[in-house]
């Protein structure tokens, strides 16, 4: 009796328990390589998303520099809505769904710099090349600055260089105008200077001519050895007092 | 009348380098600068002609002097000029938003600045590209700045307007040229002793340096300086006085105007030291700024963990501890000193320009209005220079019966004006502002000095002084007391000497002259050595003025013996 029930018990442990093991074997199984799919995905991610990755981008934030006290406190969330922009971007530029999950942030310091990679939405394992991030981020740019209240020198991006205004042209006419000016009114005061001066020659001597002239009509020909006589007038006679001196003096 | 001879000397007195140097410059004025701008004062006044006349009736064989003094005036008028072109160009850009030196130009594809602005800095880029097109070497003769040409034109206009006249309209143009740049200084005075550190250059300015004073180069600098800014050896000051009336007191003037002038050179001074010290303060600020936030970036420290006190610990402990990674960055180390930046303040004529446009851009306020009147300032004050370089050619000239029978005043003054312009086109080429420092350094610094130690020996020993103070007894009605006299006979005449003398022995001991030169590549200015041929034209410059006086003497022997052996 008691052979009966030690060879059905293990009947039916062979039939039940095996597959009931073989079930849990396999859940477990599966169970771990689920874990390690994320585990490999998370170190596939971070395969790629490291200091110096030829993917990875590193981002340097100056929330001090840029805002001073009122700087906000870089967290979580700042760092979800950085996410969110650079995927936005990508979205802008590639016109493909990306999800703020496809941007991994890697390597934070205190500084509040971080490296970002940007994987395909449709392959986790695919990094996306450094050139189709960089032209998304120029593309966005200044949108992306206004989300954050920065500019360029306090967002930056190692390896983005910002492209400047160009350079504006027409400042040459502003110095030229300014030169013309002042060279006019320059000339404009030599050709009065001059002309005011011959004014003033040719008066003087029409002026001077006209004082000979009168000179000439009075002296006739009175000068010689450089004195000049006044001759008679003409018009009165001049007493000579020594031929009609004062009768006071002879009369007796 | 205060204002001619303050303007005569090198109205952008910047002054010498370094701070302390208030005591070689007061000891320079009291011991030379005044009794010779009296002598000269007196002798213009006494002889009531132009430097030729007045030393041809002084002593027929001492012509050469006037002459000398002509020949100086003139090389001064070409290069000085320069200096007005240049004031002109910076003004007209000065009316521009934004200044074109604050910021550096974009390079041809707008991927970054310009090379040259960015190692340089944007001021210094506007200066040496922008301005001048400097070339890499004096031998480089370049291409000609079209715009500095124009300006520089236009500065010979202004000049030629002013003086066509004659001294009446002169005087009254130098009321505008004197008094205006006092209103621009005291203007600046008063926004730059509020400026941030320029407490720095203040004390800077008036702490002397002992290994200054005992440095002779430092005594040369400011007898050199006295004797520019009052305008000594130049005839100018001749010139001028020979407007005189007969018995104008000169002795009363020419101790009034030279404090003025000394006065406003020092009040000038103050100002460009606050300046200065301001332009320091600033440089050396950005300097720690600029290392703590390499500091700050290499070790990913947090922002605010790194302050301009703490810098020296930071960088000692980052280098202790992670000296692999401190190794990486080590060569854009910079240790910021405040006394280096004070130190390479002032030096030449060209820094100045770019100090203060420095100064200017970073100071709070509208940017345009100060350009608008630090330039305007500095084109009055040249222009007031230029005035008293041209009497100082003119007057002698028209003193030449010769030359006054056949051409009418106003033709000579311009024939004056257009050769002195055409040789002054020299200076807008490529290698252009290195024969302009050639000109500055040489052709009135050794020269001067000769000349005017010549006029005083002449003076007191050829004339003979007891006839001299009789004669301005008779002008002014007293004697010239002893402080005149020692001066004049004893003082001044040895030191000028030891002056010549210790700078031929600098020169033979440094053996070669060099020249500062700007490297385009490298961003910074260089030493380079003279070419043959322009030591060649350095000599000429110092024998051109100073041959004059034997030669003049030697002509006039042969003209007396000539006349002589006829009778």
């Amino acid at each position: 009796m008691n052979e009966n029930i030690k060879q059905s018990s293990l009947w039916i442990i062979h039939r039940c328990a095996f597959p009931i093991a073989r079930m849990s074997f396999g859940i477990l199984l599966l169970a771990f390589n689920l874990f390690l799919a994320t585990e490999w995905g998370a170190t596939a991610v971070s395969h790629f998303c490291f200091k110096g990755s030829p993917y990875a981008h590193k981002v340097r934030i100056s929330l001090n520099a840029a805002l001073g006290d009122q700087a906000y406190v870089w967290d979580e969330c700042e760092q979800f809505y950085f996410q969110a922009t650079v995927a936005y971007g990508m979205r802008k530029s590639m016109n493909k769904p990306f999800n703020v999950s496809d941007v991994h942030i890697c390597a934070e310091t205190k500084r509040i710099s971080f490296y970002f990679v940007v994987t395909n939405s449709s392959d986790l394992s695919k990094p996306l090349p450094k050139t189709a991030v960089e032209e998304a981020i120029r593309m966005v740019r200044p949108r992306f600055n206004n989300a954050f209240s920065l500019d360029d020198r306090t967002l930056e991006f190692l390896g983005i260089e910002p492209t400047l205004a160009p350079h504006s042209e027409p400042s040459v006419m502003v110095w030229l105008i300014v030169f013309g000016v002042i060279m006019g009114l320059i000339v404009v005061g030599l050709i009065a200077i001059t002309i005011i001066g011959h004014r003033d020659k040719i008066k003087k001597t029409r002026a001077s001519k006209e004082r000979d002239e009168e000179n000439e009509d009075k002296s006739l020909s009175g000068i010689e050895n450089g004195i000049s006589c006044n001759p008679l007038d003409g018009t009165e006679g001049h007493k000579n007092e020594a031929l009609y001196p004062d009768d006071k003096l002879t009369q007796l | 009348r205060n204002g001619e001879s303050h303007t005569l000397g090198h109205g952008d007195a910047t002054p010498v380098t370094g701070g302390g140097f208030l005591i070689p410059y007061a000891i320079m004025l009291i011991v030379e600068g005044l009794p010779l701008f009296y002598l000269e004062l007196t002798l213009g006044q006494l002889m009531r002609k132009g430097s030729i006349g007045a030393w041809k009736a002084v002593n027929p064989y001492l012509v050469g002097v006037g002459v000398g003094s002509m020949v100086i005036s003139f090389l001064v008028c070409v290069y000085y000029n320069a200096i007005v072109s240049w004031s002109l160009w910076y003004l007209f850009h000065s009316f521009e938003n934004p200044l074109p030196w604050a910021n550096c130009p974009a390079n041809s594809n707008n991927t970054g600045i310009v090379e040259e602005c960015a190692k340089s800095s944007a001021t210094e880029y506007f200066w040496y590209r922008e301005t001048l097109n400097i070339s890499p070497t004096i031998n480089d003769s370049g291409s000609l700045h079209w715009g500095l040409i124009l300006c520089l034109i236009l500065s010979w206009l202004i000049v030629y307007l002013c003086i066509i006249r004659g001294t009446e309209s002169t005087g009254k143009v130098v009321y505008v040229t004197a008094c205006f740049p006092y209103v621009v200084l005291i203007i600046f005075l008063i926004r730059g002793v509020t400026l941030h550190g320029a407490g720095n250059g203040l004390v800077y300015m008036f702490t002397p340096k002992v290994e200054q004073l005992m440095d002779p180069k430092s005594w040369i600098d400011a007898a050199t300086q006295i004797f520019f800014s009052l305008g000594l050896g130049f005839g100018s000051l001749i010139a001028f006085a020979s407007y005189n009336q007969k018995n104008n007191n000169c002795e009363k003037q020419a101790v009034i105007i030279a404090l003025i002038n000394s006065l406003t050179s020092v009040f000038a001074s103050v100002v460009t030291f606050a300046i200065y010290g301001f332009k320091a303060t600033y440089n050396y600020e950005r300097c720690l700024e600029r290392m703590r936030l390499l500091l700050t970036n290499t070790f990913d420290l947090e922002e605010t963990a790194v302050n301009t006190e703490t810098l020296d610990k930071w960088m000692s402990f980052l280098n202790a501890t992670q000296s692999d990674k401190f190794a990486t960055i080590a060569s854009q180390i910079e240790t910021c000193d405040l006394q280096s930046h004070l130190d390479t303040a002032a030096e030449g004529t060209g820094l100045s320009f770019i100090v203060f446009t420095e100064a200017i851009v970073n100071m709070p306020g509208p940017s345009q209005i100060w350009s608008i009147l630090y330039f305007l300032m500095l084109l009055m004050l040249g222009i007031g220079s230029m005035l008293g370089n041209t009497a100082g050619v003119i007057t002698p000239l028209s003193d030449i019966k010769i030359i006054s029978k056949y051409l009418p005043r106003e033709v000579m003054i311009g024939i004056v004006c257009l050769v002195a312009c055409l040789i002054g086109l020299v200076f807008n080429i490529g290698s252009g502002n290195y024969w302009f420092s050639i000109f500055n350094d040489y052709a009135a610094t050794l020269a001067l000095l000769v000349i005017v130690l010549i006029e005083v020996v002449g003076i007191c020993y050829i004339y003979g002084i007891r006839r001299f103070r009789r004669d301005i007894e008779k002008m002014i009605g007293h004697k010239p007391n002893w402080y005149w006299v020692t001066t004049w006979v004893f003082i001044s005449p040895i030191l000028i000497i030891c002056l010549v003398i210790f700078y031929i022995v600098d020169y033979s001991m440094t053996g070669t002259l060099t020249y500062t030169a700007w490297d385009s590549t490298e961003g910074r200015s260089v030493k380079l050595e003279y070419p043959p041929h322009a030591l060649a034209v350095i000599g000429l410059l110092v024998a051109v003025s100073t041959a004059c006086v034997p030669l003049a003497a030697i002509l006039t022997f042969i003209k007396k013996k000539f006349k002589r052996e006829k009778y």
